[in-house]
């Protein structure tokens, strides 16, 4: 404890710094830093803090603001269409993730099975990006009531009565998420993770007696756990707050069956309501917080740590 | 190469069971390929055999009447978006390159300081102040972010007063213009982590070699650190690139003018012109439907939109093609803590 | 060329400045002369590396000073302390061909391209034949002698005035790593450059070094020449640093001229060392020459012989067994018995005692005239 004594106290060492070195070294560091800590600060962490605020004002287009306090709060929670694009953010979440997020997970353990020139190939082919603008198009294509391709296989193929698809107010929040199955998931990180394990591990689990799905289950899958981990995060995060797909494809229609609580933020903002439109996106913010928080907790439960 | 042993595979079962999944995957890429197959072969019917039903496989009669009609955008299809295609496609361009030219060596400079810069504490606090905003979601930042464009540095719909007098604060106002879409995109978080996990593994030795040989950091950064982070570099800059390239929520909320509007955003103005023509109000409906039967009239239906689609895949597309080796060397994270 | 002198040195990291936690470096002071070529050793942990750093101005210390040739060199950056410096992964800039790698000193001087060519020529001659082949390749289709090569060719070619080495061969084969420490050691004296050369093997410290430090968890336990180290150790932790075999130690308890093991059996002491021992507890340790080996019982005491271990090349045996609770190896002749006994005696003259508390030396041989 001495010695740290006599350290915190600014021994001569520290009094005789040339002081331009000292300038130069931060400096240096400067040149690194303060870009980005500006544009991390006024496009990240400043909106996000000034958006409690805003949320409780009524922000009005001229004029002076005036302090809301939780009206902004009460009026939203009255309006029966937050609770529906609430319930629908949350179907529309709970369905993509479970329809989705395993596909690329086997996809890649599948796709290192393959000899590396051919592991290559069709690699680049599963991940090929399609444009998710470019894809809207094409759905919407497919999708058409009078002249779409599933119309014909339902009608002709199947000789199932005309279908309304993106129409019909039961089913069109499956039929906007089926498409996303074929996107381009984050498979790359899967197989960055896949191709960083060590060879051995699998022998040794051959030398046990270990199969084909015991393997995938003691070996692969426990070592993407934290990649896993971390992208099945983003995907909560991000399905909670879809908006582009949704938006180009029906709108929020029929009846708002699919608008989820970012295109109800979008329509608040669109009418300048810009108070109310912030405290639904810090409500969403809140569900957002919510669910991640249930989702470590659940994780925590981890062998490894 | 491991999940089958590498002795006995000639075995009948394990023969099949490979089979099955060379099947499964290549039905994966199948299926994978049809939208492209499907938009690229749309995109060579005349207008009225893309409305046909049933559909064709290919067209029937191939025209490049599609790809003419959409570069050549008649009077009637002004109406529906006022600026030529070319136009969308310029203006996607400059808001791509700007953002990568701002975001990507501000944020790998970031990330490589918090690798190799700072130590202890100061690197831990640096670390969570970039890396943050990533694990909250952006949503909220929307609004506020909005009228920061209007009224910089106030995220307020009018810029308050200067106490004392009637006079507002003086602000900068990006709103409507490229700085919009291009500012707030100087920083990325979810790049930032991808150079940090790069930058991690670089051996600080390499550094420090650098550091004894008299190199300044600045000068360590650019000619050491940079020749070696090329996979790095090429998998952040294809991710700017198609996020911004795909960016629609933002473009849509900043940007007003059609002039500087980007392709995404003449996307939207045609879908709704072919797909919900009578959902407003009625008047521009009936406006909208007669410039739609004019436009099939002359040639322009799905076709062209798909000409649309491919002019906006294609970019990313290629871009992926052209980084596709690096892909898989670049991407060195192992989750977050 | 210069001489180094640090002046009670501090280090902590960062993670240390939690109460009660220990120094990387805790107040080092000394002098490494101009010219003279430094081992430094130790457990890993030791501090041996940052103390490396430290010297390098890759790490700044806590508290303390550094002089290169009596010139304070503490706060300035290691760019401008003209060293060279050899990692034990090579740190070669891989992206560079081998010229490439020692061309970066010149390109952030904005030397002129002459004075480089000239010293690349130079470098060249030093490191012998087949050098010039090695500048022309990517650094990743070398193997790691020849990586190595190139990083030590990457530090002679700035005429360094210190010459930084932590471990340079230990990611080398074995055979590779015999041969290049040779290699090392003709170029250093060549050059006369003063040198720090970080290992822990202790080997290769004797083998490097005209002096050795020997550091344990942040201090120098004792900075010497290899015989003062061998035959007059510090303490009990240099004492069983130095030597292969260890050195064997034996927990023991001084009543008169009686020295009494644990187990209860005794050595009579001869008087003249019983006289400058304290009484009680003590710690007997004698190297594997230092014992008197016997077949018959004598003054000895018997040594149940768990194996012995014949090293044909060195012409020489070692008896393994225990004694006491403590584990025991003597030289015996390469042609003794195999036998399941023997009886043992220290040969008092070579024998070292150490307190037992504190570990300090009480008795050691001293370092022999040989001529």
């Amino acid at each position: 404890m001495a010695a740290q004594a006599e350290v915190l106290d600014a021994p001569s060492a520290q009094s005789s710094v040339p002081s331009e070195v000292k300038a130069r070294r931060r400096w240096q560091l400067a040149l690194f830093i303060v870009p980005a800590f500006l544009f991390q600060f006024f496009w990240g962490w400043y909106p996000m803090l000034v958006a409690l605020f805003l949320s409780m004002t009524d922000a009005p287009i001229r004029g002076a603001l005036t302090w809301q306090g939780l009206n902004n709060y009460n009026r939203l929670l009255l309006d029966p269409l937050v609770p529906m694009a609430f319930r629908i953010t949350l179907i529309y979440a709970g369905l993509s993730i479970l329809l989705t997020f395993a596909i690329p997970i086997f996809v890649s353990i599948l796709l290192m099975e393959m000899p590396p020139n051919v592991m290559r190939v069709m690699m680049i082919l599963w991940f090929l990006p399609l444009s998710g603008i470019a894809s809207t198009l094409f759905w919407q294509y497919l999708y058409n009531e009078q002249f779409g391709l599933f119309q014909w296989i339902a009608t002709a193929v199947l000789g199932l009565p005309p279908q309304s698809f993106l129409s019909s107010q039961n089913w069109v929040l499956l039929w906007l998420i089926l498409p996303s199955i074929l996107l381009y998931g984050p498979g790359l990180y899967y197989l960055t993770g896949l191709q960083s394990i060590p060879r051995s591990y699998y022998e040794a689990a051959e030398i046990e007696g270990a199969g084909f799905w015991r393997k995938i289950w003691t070996i692969s899958l426990p070592r993407l756990r934290p990649i896993i981990a971390m992208t099945l995060l983003f995907a909560i995060i991000g399905s909670l707050q879809e908006f582009t797909f949704p938006d180009l494809m029906t709108r929020g229609g029929p009846n708002g069956a699919s608008r989820t609580v970012v295109m109800y933020i979008m329509n608040i903002l669109n009418n300048a309501r810009y108070g109310d439109a912030t405290a639904l996106a810090v409500m969403l913010f809140a569900l957002i917080m919510v669910a991640t928080l249930i989702y470590r907790i659940v994780f925590k439960a981890d062998p490894d740590q | 190469m491991s999940l089958f042993p590498v002795v006995g595979r000639k075995q009948p079962r394990l023969r099949v069971a490979w089979w099955v999944i060379v099947a499964l995957l290549c039905l994966g890429i199948f299926m994978h390929l049809i939208p492209f197959f499907i938009m690229i072969s749309t995109s060579f019917k005349p207008a009225s055999e893309a409305m046909a039903m049933p559909p064709t496989l290919f067209p029937r009669e191939p025209t490049l009447a599609g790809w003419e009609l959409a570069f050549n955008m008649t009077a009637s299809a002004r109406s529906l978006i006022s600026q030529p295609l070319s136009q969308y496609f310029i203006n996607s361009v400059i808001m791509t390159v700007g953002t990568l030219l701002l975001s990507i060596p501000i944020t790998s400079m970031s990330a490589y300081a918090c690798s190799k810069l700072l130590k202890g504490r100061s690197a831990r606090y640096w670390f969570f102040f970039f890396i943050g905003t990533l694990m909250l979601p952006g949503i909220v930042t929307l609004i506020p972010s909005y009228l920061l464009t209007r009224n910089f540095p106030f995220p307020l719909p009018v810029a308050p007063t200067i106490p004392g007098t009637e006079t507002p604060f003086p602000t900068i106002r990006i709103w409507n213009t490229f700085w919009a879409v291009i500012l707030p995109a100087g920083f990325s978080a979810g790049n930032f982590l991808l150079f940090k996990g790069f930058f991690d593994s670089i051996p600080d030795s390499i550094i420090n070699a650098a550091r004894v040989d008299g190199g300044s950091e600045f000068n360590i950064f650019r000619r050491i650190v940079l020749p070696m982070s090329v996979p790095v570099f090429a998998v952040t800059i294809y991710f700017q690139f198609s996020g911004t390239w795909e960016s629609y929520l933002w473009p849509l909320v900043v940007i007003q003018d059609s002039s500087i509007a980007p392709l995404t955003l003449a996307v939207r103005r045609l879908v709704d012109a072919f797909t919900y023509a009578g959902t407003t109000n009625a008047q521009t409906a009936l406006g909208q439907s007669a410039n739609v039967s004019n436009l099939v009239n002359q040639g322009l239906s799905w076709n062209g939109l798909m000409v649309l689609g491919l002019l906006q895949a294609i970019p990313v597309f290629l871009f992926f093609i052209v980084v596709r080796e690096y892909l898989l060397k670049g991407v060195r994270i192992q989750g977050l803590k | 060329m210069s001489s180094v002198q640090l002046e009670n040195v501090v280090k902590y990291y960062d993670s240390a400045l939690l109460p009660g936690a220990a120094p990387a470096l805790d107040h080092i002071t000394l002098e490494i002369r101009d010219g003279e070529t430094v081992s430094v050793v130790g457990p890993s942990g030791c501090g041996k590396s940052t103390l490396l750093k430290t010297i390098a101005g890759l790490e700044r210390p806590d508290a303390g000073r550094i002089f290169y040739n009596q010139t304070e060199v503490t706060q300035i950056p290691t760019q401008e302390r003209g060293i060279g410096m050899i990692f034990q992964d090579y740190a070669l800039y891989p992206n560079r061909e081998g010229q490439g790698n020692l061309s970066y000193y010149f390109e952030v001087r904005k030397k002129t391209e002459e004075e480089k060519q000239q010293r690349l020529k130079e470098t060249a001659e030093m490191m012998g034949i087949g050098f010039d082949l090695l500048l022309s390749r990517q650094v990743d289709t070398l193997s790691g002698g020849e990586r190595q090569r190139v990083g030590i060719a990457r530090c002679i070619v700035r005429d360094p005035n210190v010459f930084l080495m932590d471990e340079p061969i230990s990611n080398l084969d074995a055979k590779l790593r015999e041969r290049t420490r040779v290699e090392m050691r003709r170029l250093l004296s060549k050059f006369g450059i003063t040198t720090l050369y970080v290992t822990h093997d202790q080997q290769e410290a004797i083998f490097m070094g005209d002096r050795i430090i020997v550091m344990r968890a942040g201090r120098v336990e004792q900075f010497d020449s290899f015989d003062a180290l061998y035959y007059t150790p510090a303490n009990l932790f240099v004492a069983s640093l130095i030597g292969t075999p260890p050195i064997s130690v034996l927990p023991a308890e001084r009543d008169g001229l009686t020295l009494r093991l644990h187990s209860g059996d005794s050595w009579t002491l001869p008087e003249a060392l019983a006289h400058t021992l304290p009484p009680g507890r003590l710690r007997l340790a004698v190297r594997p020459e230092g014992w008197l080996v016997a077949l018959q019982p004598g003054d000895g005491l018997a040594l149940n012989v768990t194996h012995i271990e014949r090293l044909y090349t060195e012409r020489a045996a070692f008896a393994h067994g225990q004694l006491g609770g403590a584990a025991i190896n003597a030289l015996v002749p390469l042609d003794f018995p195999d036998t399941r006994q023997v009886f043992l005696q220290p040969d008092w003259e070579r024998s070292y005692v150490f307190h037992a508390d504190n570990e300090s030396a009480l008795h050691v041989p001293g370092v022999p005239d040989l001529f």
